[in-house]
């Protein structure tokens, strides 16, 4: 790819998007726990994710506490933090019926 | 800066997602389409899981109310299903991997159609999992199929491991394909057929105590006194299953220390099943007790391929 192929692309509104009935959107490490503290959520001193009502450490959904940086994915429902495992993935998959 | 292009065209469009034309050309031989996008600094992708089409955006300007829609999702009170879409929010080192199982989910899988409505949601995803393992050992990805069974390791504990691997080993479809049909002929309530379901799974795990998965971390003296126990216990079936040189090697050491003649006096017979024609040598070993009409020995305990009855 060169900087000629500039006009390889089509212009997609955000409008056009939001009638999909899901979207999948990919970040970089440093993007994600940016959003995650933009969903509310506080980061203790040894980089542990925080519940926003309660304060506690959140559950990852294989159960242990989950810091911010092995945040893999948050995942819509009761908002789930996974690690990169498939297995939680999975879990989350059949718990949701999917 | 080969990316460069990318970066120009995002300068210029701000908050608007672009859409790469000819999405197939930006493939390299490394890593897929994400991955190379993500080489461009502050971009972010969004992937439309319907149509596999992958937007770019200049991350720095999502625009604020998607940031809003995002975070109403998340939170359960404000949350009002279905006035959005569903964001799933992934890491991009993260995204193939849950991109190549959902592919392998769609393939149909009879038996795992047929038992997902009854079954706990955990028994459901450790048997996707093995099947998912099963697929990537049979495309000779054998790091990638051990990486999976570690990962439902983390996830379920040795007992969900223990599944898994009776599931690749036939355990799982033999039984099934033994009790299914009966238990869905003769049970009408739906949540009766659940708990007739999940209890066989059960009664699958009981049974498997001494079906021994031989892997790296098997100790020989180990495995070799638990199968003598079981011997002197009288338990009708014992199974060591292994693969790959070092742990096949391990299991004829094992039975060695158990001895032929041991078995023999505690009227047991031993059957050994080594395969080595295929790239990865397997070796199956099945220790069943004797009955007393040598008409009905051990063939009629159950083991991979005879479909017969687990109790």
């Amino acid at each position: 790819m060169t900087p000629e192929n500039v006009e390889e692309y089509d212009q997609i509104k955000w409008e056009d998007l939001l009638k999909e009935k899901r979207l999948d959107l990919i970040l970089t490490r440093d993007q994600l726990v940016a959003i995650i503290r933009q969903l509310g959520h506080k980061i203790d001193d040894e980089g542990y994710v925080l519940d926003r009502e309660t304060g506690e450490r959140v559950l990852s959904i294989d159960g242990g506490e989950i810091k911010a940086d092995d945040v893999a994915a948050a995942l819509p429902g009761s908002e789930v933090l996974i690690r990169k495992n498939i297995a939680s993935f999975s879990q989350y998959l059949a718990e949701r019926g999917l | 800066m080969a990316w460069a292009w990318l970066a120009t065209a995002l300068a210029k469009i701000g908050k608007f997602l672009i859409r790469p034309k000819d999405q197939k050309a930006l493939k390299d031989e490394s890593s897929r389409q994400t991955n190379v996008f993500s080489k461009v600094e502050n971009t972010y992708i969004i992937q439309n899981p319907r149509t596999n089409e992958f937007y770019v955006g200049n991350y720095p300007v999502i625009p604020k109310e998607i940031l809003e829609a995002i975070a109403k999702q998340f939170d359960p009170q404000k949350h009002e299903a279905g006035e959005q879409p569903e964001f799933r929010l992934v890491r991009n080192d993260f995204h193939d991997d849950i991109d190549d199982f959902q592919a392998h989910l769609e393939k149909d899988d009879e038996l795992l159609r047929r038992i997902a409505p009854y079954i706990a949601p955990q028994y459901e995803s450790i048997f996707r999992l093995a099947s998912y393992a099963k697929s990537r050992y049979e495309q000779d990805e054998r790091e990638r199929g051990d990486e999976i069974r570690n990962q439902v390791g983390l996830q379920y504990g040795r007992a969900g491991r223990k599944l898994c691997n009776l599931y690749l080993k036939g355990y799982v479809s033999d039984m099934f394909q033994h009790y299914l049909e009966p238990i869905l002929a003769s049970v009408r309530e739906r949540s009766e057929i659940s708990v007739r379901l999940n209890e066989l799974i059960r009664s699958l795990v009981r049974f498997s105590e001494h079906v021994y998965f031989i892997h790296p971390g098997s100790r020989v003296g180990v495995v070799a006194a638990a199968v003598k126990i079981a011997v002197e216990r009288g338990v009708p079936y014992i199974a060591l299953h292994s693969a790959g040189v070092r742990n096949v090697g391990k299991t004829y050491k094992i039975v060695e220390v158990v001895g032929l003649d041991f078995l023999e006096k505690n009227d047991y017979a031993i059957r050994q099943q080594p395969t080595t024609t295929a790239p990865i040598p397997f070796f199956d070993v099945f220790i069943t007790k004797r009955l007393p009409d040598p008409a009905q020995q051990a063939d009629n305990y159950p083991r991979p391929g005879s479909g017969d009855p687990i109790q």
